[in-house]
């Protein structure tokens, strides 16, 4: 089955936030509530100083450990391949968001559920981009099939295995970056903007 | 902290599983004997337990969806089997108040229960040891799950079954306690030693509990000396006629559920995900 997923250009992407704010506008978020993020860190110290962005969200997982966990099944993975959250089914336990390697998961109390990125499967069905792949100025989001993206990519030092992140092999998301060098050190501190 | 009624769910639970445990070996031991009041204790907290777990859902009125993936989540079967262990804490209770005579039932009612309820702590330690979680990964979970429901378990019934238990050697109850604390503290070391070798949420986690220095402290000193000051009368030598200290047993009591409490609120307050990007 096609695995579809986002990749990212950590290379191109300046931090400005951009894809966030169209999530958080399109889905009509409150304040607190993320269900993109970026984060930014710094490595290493003068004369060698690096600084790097991670724009984050659902990563669609194989293996998803929301799913395995939901004692519902509202968190599920639909036809699509994609993971999708049934607010039906949902009791707001929140054990999506203790499972979740990467936080996509975000309990909302005025609803008491549970809901997260579902790659704007609404504007995905009418043909459209997510919100925050049209949104990056500097083109550096993108959604699709995940074999074709890296076919596509081919030649640009592709990973979902980043210092930051949980090993891919927990749950293998279906996310590629274009990293850049200086992410793959482990002296990186997050820089809260 | 926004886990207080996992908390309350957790302990009591873990309680009275453990009563219902002891009171199926006392029913063994002690042929002779009935522990209407350490039944009714275990009954209460199951139902408290299972109120409690109500009350960490967003939507309460919706729980019964979870099952339909009993067997497949290990949340959805530690909610099915602590509810299923609730009622026959209850059926169990309400046996001796309609058919007090019927020891094989007695048995059977109190063996079931046991089964139930050390399958259910073994799926509640389940649930947090397959998060995303790091200082709830790892064997301390299960020892600390298990050990708790012996040591209060042991305890709570030793203090509502104190009338039954005069004439009779306490010393099972008494070494349960005792050994139970002693792995409870011992499994810690090795727990804390591999945490400070793994990630960024290990680390924030190790942080949190070295702020509550106080907390970690107390909860040992409370444990081990509740475990210390309940043997001193439960290994006493059975002498006819002669007094039980109950006040002895009532401290020890206070201590080890004070000292398991502020345990389970350091287990919650811990709580890190590993994640990056979403906070």
């Amino acid at each position: 089955m096609t695995r579809l997923g986002f990749y990212f250009d950590m290379t191109s992407c300046v931090g400005c936030r951009t894809c966030e704010i169209a999530c958080k506008d399109k889905n009509n978020l409150q304040v607190g509530i993320v269900f993109r993020q970026v984060s930014t860190f710094e490595t290493g110290s003068f004369p060698n100083p690096g600084v790097f962005h991670y724009s984050g969200a659902c990563n669609h997982c194989a293996n998803p450990k929301c799913v395995e966990g939901c004692p519902t099944g509202a968190m599920h993975i639909s036809d699509d391949g994609t993971i999708q959250h049934d607010s039906d089914k949902c009791i707001g336990c929140r054990y999506c968001v203790w499972n979740c390697p990467y936080g996509a998961p975000k309990f909302i109390p005025e609803t008491g559920k549970v809901a997260k990125c579902d790659s704007c499967k609404d504007l995905r069905d009418k043909g459209e981009n997510p919100a925050c792949v049209d949104a990056c100025m500097m083109r550096a989001l993108e959604w699709g099939d995940i074999d074709e993206l890296k076919r596509k990519h081919a030649g640009e030092e592709l990973t979902n295995d980043l210092p930051i992140l949980e090993t891919s092999t927990i749950s293998e998301p279906a996310l590629i970056i274009n990293i850049k060098p200086v992410a793959r050190q482990k002296d990186y501190r997050e820089k809260v903007v | 902290m926004g886990e207080t009624s996992l908390l309350v769910f957790s302990i009591c639970m873990q309680a009275a599983i453990g009563i219902m445990l002891f009171s199926f070996v006392a029913q063994m031991v002690f042929k002779d004997k009935q522990f209407k009041m350490a039944a009714i204790t275990a009954a209460i907290l199951g139902v408290v337990g299972v109120f409690a777990s109500f009350a960490h859902l967003g939507h309460p009125l919706s729980a019964l969806n979870v099952l339909g993936r009993f067997g497949q989540s290990w949340l959805s079967t530690e909610a099915v089997l602590a509810g299923v262990f609730a009622g026959v804490a209850v059926l169990y209770a309400a046996l001796h108040f309609f058919r007090p005579d019927d020891r094989m039932l007695s048995l059977g009612l109190s063996g079931i229960g046991s089964v139930l309820g050390l399958v259910a702590v073994l799926s509640m330690a389940k649930v947090y040891t397959t998060t995303s979680v790091p200082v709830w990964q790892g064997a301390n979970t299960f020892i600390d799950f298990y050990t708790t429901t012996i040591a209060i378990g042991a305890l709570g019934f030793l203090a509502t079954s104190i009338g039954q238990l005069q004439d009779v050697s306490k010393k099972l109850f008494g070494y349960s306690i005792l050994a139970a604390v002693v792995i409870q503290a011992a499994s810690t070391v090795p727990h804390i030693l591999g945490l400070s070798g793994m990630g960024a949420a290990a680390q924030s986690s190790i942080q949190i509990l070295n702020g509550m220095n106080t907390l970690v402290w107390a909860k040992w000193l409370l444990i081990l000396g509740g475990a210390g000051i309940a043997l001193y009368p439960a290994s006493a030598k059975v002498q006819e006629g002669a007094k039980l200290n109950i006040n002895a047993f009532i401290t020890a009591g206070a201590a080890l559920v004070i000292g398991q409490v502020i345990g389970r609120y350091l287990f919650y307050a811990a709580l890190v995900v590993t994640n990056v990007g979403l906070m």
